[in-house]
């Protein structure tokens, strides 16, 4: 069985035909060929598929498509794109944050929320808003530099 | 088979809802247990409840003597919440769990429905003796959280039932949280004590104890309680040092002498903070 879904995702109103069993993950990488968003772990323990709902930094492998019915869904494509970086993007690649890359959509996503709720976060904040991120590659450091560009640069 | 996805904006609309369907229904909010397994294809529910729309669920407000949780509250709204800041020991708790993506969606209704045996949150909500508010469509009744779960994955909640609310008694601030997990984020704890003691001129009135990932799930420590209550609150502190409730049912695993080891030491650090906080 399938069930119409609408929902804003990066700020333009879709409507979808999904199975009610659907996660939002599948859902944005599949139908919409946003592939930005990545799959990890798909148990909520690594935020790569880190997407804003309604602002706010969640994991889409965890939610249900069928919830998202008249909410704001953010992934990556709606932050920035090459030819309109975002602040928080463009102060990774200033900083050197990204190797592998894998990570990076959840992060910069994570720390779009928490700048929007924090402009000036302390590091040990920003560890712990990063703190369900996970980075194989950089050892965090220049991620958590790059987090403080970003508040330094977007909110002087 | 095919799942039929309900969406309700009501309390009543929720309960009418499982009064047709029953057991048949689950109910999801944050979903960060139940949709794993939904996405694993583990579980094809019959019917899905989403409740996280129902505004008046995620309310915490006072209730009388008691600090009223609504059943949708997240972990997020709880740590923003001036009412649930006063319980430094909750605080503890359900800023540990999980990660912040965890924390913004995850409830503690859910973390109780699901019954599962290292729930940081249930286990430091029975360490303050919290009371749990089943809905239906044709009653209320409240059931103590140290009385709701029954085993693993198990709970009294009824088909036809929705938990609307944690009531937490404002006798209980002094409280305390004590947890002992290999990294400081996303990760279950090994041993899990919450504390509640109640102190007049020294002597601990009423002392709430409770175990975390220590049995099939979170238990009261009554022994402990016993041993604390109408004596100076120091002494009772201290007549426990090296003591192993004998409520705490480690199983057959790695980490069960590790457990048998830190219980003793951690149920005294928590107490301590606990009467520390009750000025003593």
């Amino acid at each position: 069985m399938a069930r119409p879904v609408q929902f804003f995702l990066n700020d333009r109103l879709e409507t979808v035909e999904v199975d009610e069993n659907e996660i939002l993950i599948d859902t944005i990488r599949e139908r919409f060929r946003l592939c930005g968003t990545k799959e990890g772990c798909r148990t909520g323990d690594c935020g790569t598929c880190t997407v804003l709902l309604d602002g706010r930094a969640v994991r889409s492998c965890l939610i249900l498509t069928c919830a998202v019915e008249g909410k704001h869904i953010t992934t990556i494509e709606g932050l920035g794109n090459a030819t309109n970086v975002h602040p928080i993007q463009q102060a990774f690649v200033d900083v050197g944050a990204v190797q592998c890359g894998f990570c990076i959509p959840g992060m910069v996503l994570t720390a779009k929320s928490l700048l929007d709720e924090n402009h000036h976060p302390t590091e040990h904040e920003i560890r712990i808003a990063l703190s369900g991120n996970l980075c194989r590659c950089t050892g965090y450091e220049k991620i958590i530099q790059a987090v403080q560009l970003a508040s330094q640069r977007m909110y002087p | 088979m095919a799942t039929v996805f309900f969406l309700p904006n009501t309390v009543e609309e929720a309960c009418s809802i499982l009064e047709e369907w029953g057991d048949d229904a689950i109910i999801t909010n944050g979903g960060t247990d139940i949709v794993i397994d939904i996405s694993k294809g583990n579980l094809i529910p019959h019917a899905n409840v989403c409740i996280w729309n129902i505004n008046e669920l995620h309310q915490i407000k006072m209730d009388g003597d008691y600090v009223r949780v609504g059943g949708a509250a997240t972990y997020k709204e709880m740590m923003n919440s001036s009412l649930t800041k006063e319980f430094p020991g909750l605080i503890e708790a359900v800023s540990q769990i999980g990660s912040p993506g965890i924390r913004q969606v995850a409830t503690l209704a859910g973390n109780i429905c699901t019954a599962a045996p290292a729930a940081d949150g249930c286990t430091m909500a029975m360490g303050l003796d919290a009371q749990i508010v089943l809905k239906s469509a044709t009653g209320e009744r409240i059931v103590p959280l140290s009385h709701m779960m029954i085993g693993r994955g198990k709970t009294k909640r009824r088909g036809n039932e929705l938990l609307t609310a944690i009531l937490i008694p404002t006798s209980k601030k002094n409280c305390a949280y004590g947890r002992l997990a290999r990294r400081r984020a996303s990760d279950i704890a090994k041993v899990m004590v919450g504390a509640s003691l109640e102190i007049e001129d020294g002597i601990c009135t009423r002392a709430v104890v409770s175990l975390g990932a220590l049995g099939p799930v979170p238990c009261r420590a009554y022994s402990i309680e016993q041993k604390l209550e109408g004596k100076p609150i120091r002494t009772g502190i201290e007549q426990l040092r090296g003591v192993f409730p004998e409520e705490a049912k480690p199983r057959i695993s790695q980490f069960k002498r590790y457990k048998e080891q830190a219980l003793p030491t951690l149920l005294v650090r928590t107490l301590e903070l606990a009467a520390q906080r009750g000025g003593a």
